[in-house]
């Protein structure tokens, strides 16, 4: 057995959440908001370090241009005054402006070009003819302007759903391995870290 | 016997079920033989050919729930990078990733390498998209004081390397936002390299960059940190999980298959008329 207290604490409260399995508790629901609450403060924690480092510690050694993020951010708050909501409006505009500015500079081509390059590549393999066939399809599933009455348009369809499925497939596959490998994590923490019975 | 009793398995027997088959395996291993993906041949060949004294970005955008599948990804590369001599800048997008971060840099330590030489921590950076794009930029601009209090700039591995054109490698570790997208849309205006590491849930979704070139690889969860272990030749957590992953598996897929026989036994019971 683990002779740490925060190893004790840590097993415990895991113990708390599953306990869930059997029925909702009044155990499981303090591990549910002493979770929310730790989370929060760390979080709160973290936000403050980011502004003493960012704003007040540049501030103080004379750097006046942090003045406006300062005041950016201060406008944030004006949402919760009566008659100053519209403040909140200007550093919102910035923060959506901004980040769209940042992610579209990269996606043309980091999204498009370059996905549709590797999409263009010649048959030279099994998995090149089936990404080609693959791709036809789905996009073919999606042409919702053209009537699918046609037999090519009907198969193309048919493909497009078949190659969604195993997208499908695979993506919930690849979902069960994970919830797997996160209980593997937990049992390795209750039965090994806390009461060694893995070695 | 009636199949579609399948159905209706009582959710503790499949709890019970789950619960000893992946227990069992843990405390008794069976063995089972650890298969190497190409992808993270890819990643292991990416970290292989750099020289000693280059450098590596690893970031760390994950939070506690995600890392018994991210950080043996984080601990592999680590290792490897620790014993090609590489230098690593360690960062977090994510604000419970920095303590993740802060056990590279013991590992590093404890082999005798020098904090600040040879292993930053620079912490939690805000902003997720736009913080990447600003930490690429700049490394002490982006995060003026690292993960111990010291001012980054005065570090010699980040006075070394400021920015993304002065590293040969970029690792983002997460499991969720940011994630390869981002990364992969804010390194396209760079030429390093770059591999990611993911929860299996994700990789499929990552899959297309190693395609189109813009990723050396992929790292997805568990099964990818085990095949990692295996290359370095350093068992460590994720080898120890691999049997369990995979009678974890065998139970699903028996369970699904259980489904499956109770569904067609009810319709074929309906069309009956029973």
């Amino acid at each position: 057995m683990s002779t740490s207290f925060a190893v004790w604490i840590g097993a415990i409260l895991t113990i708390g959440v599953y306990t869930f399995l059997y029925k909702e508790n009044p155990f499981y629901r303090f591990v549910e908001h002493a979770f929310i609450g730790l989370g929060s403060g760390y979080a709160l924690v973290m936000g403050y370090t980011n502004i003493i480092n960012k704003a007040w510690t540049p501030l103080s050694k004379g750097r006046i241009e942090f003045l406006i993020p300062v005041a950016l951010g201060l406008m944030l708050f004006g949402r919760f005054a009566k008659g100053l909501t519209w403040t909140a409006r200007i550093p919102l505009a910035f923060v959506i402006g901004m980040g769209s500015a940042i992610a579209l500079r990269g996606s043309v081509q980091a999204e498009f070009v370059q996905q549709i390059q590797a999409a263009m590549t010649p048959i030279n393999s099994l998995d090149s003819l089936l990404i080609l066939i693959g791709t036809l399809g789905v996009l073919a599933f999606f042409l919702f302007t053209v009537k699918q009455e046609n037999v090519l348009m009907q198969s193309a369809n048919y493909v497009g759903r078949v190659t969604m499925m195993l997208c499908f497939g695979a993506i919930f596959a690849s979902g069960i391995m994970l919830r797997i490998s996160l209980f593997i994590g937990i049992l390795q923490f209750l039965f090994g870290t806390w009461i060694h019975l893995i070695k | 016997m009636n199949l579609t009793r399948l159905g209706n398995i009582n959710p503790y027997i499949i709890y019970a079920l789950m619960f000893f088959g992946i227990l069992i395996p843990l405390i008794t291993p069976l063995g089972f033989p650890v298969v190497v993906a190409q992808m993270v041949k890819n990643v292991y060949a990416a970290v292989d050919a750099l020289q000693p004294g280059d450098t590596i970005v690893m970031s760390f955008d994950y939070s506690a729930g995600g890392s018994a599948e991210i950080f043996p990804q984080t601990r592999a590369m680590a290792i490897q990078a620790l014993k090609k001599n590489v230098k690593i800048v360690c960062i977090a997008f994510s604000d419970q990733g920095v303590p993740f971060a802060d056990q590279i840099v013991d590992i590093y330590v404890s082999a005798g390498k020098k904090y600040g030489e040879d292993i930053v921590n620079l912490g939690y950076l805000t902003g997720a998209e736009t913080g990447i794009a600003a930490f690429l930029a700049d490394f002490a601009k982006a995060v003026p004081k690292d993960a111990t209090g010291k001012e980054t700039a005065s570090l010699p591995l980040v006075k070394a390397t400021n920015n993304a054109n002065k590293v040969q490698l970029v690792g983002s570790f997460g499991t969720g936002k940011p994630g390869p997208l981002e990364w992969v849309r804010q390194l396209a205006q760079y030429k390093v390299k770059y591999a990611a590491g993911v929860t299996t849930s994700m990789a499929p979704q990552a899959y297309p960059y190693v395609q189109a070139g813009q990723c050396v690889g992929v790292l997805a969860g568990m099964v990818d940190a085990a095949g990692y272990e295996v290359l370095i030749k350093d068992p460590g957590p994720a080898t120890k999980g691999m049997d369990a992953q995979s009678m974890g598996h065998l139970v699903m897929i028996v369970l699904v298959l259980l489904g499956n026989i109770a569904y067609w036994a009810e319709r074929s019971q309906l069309k009956k008329g029973v």
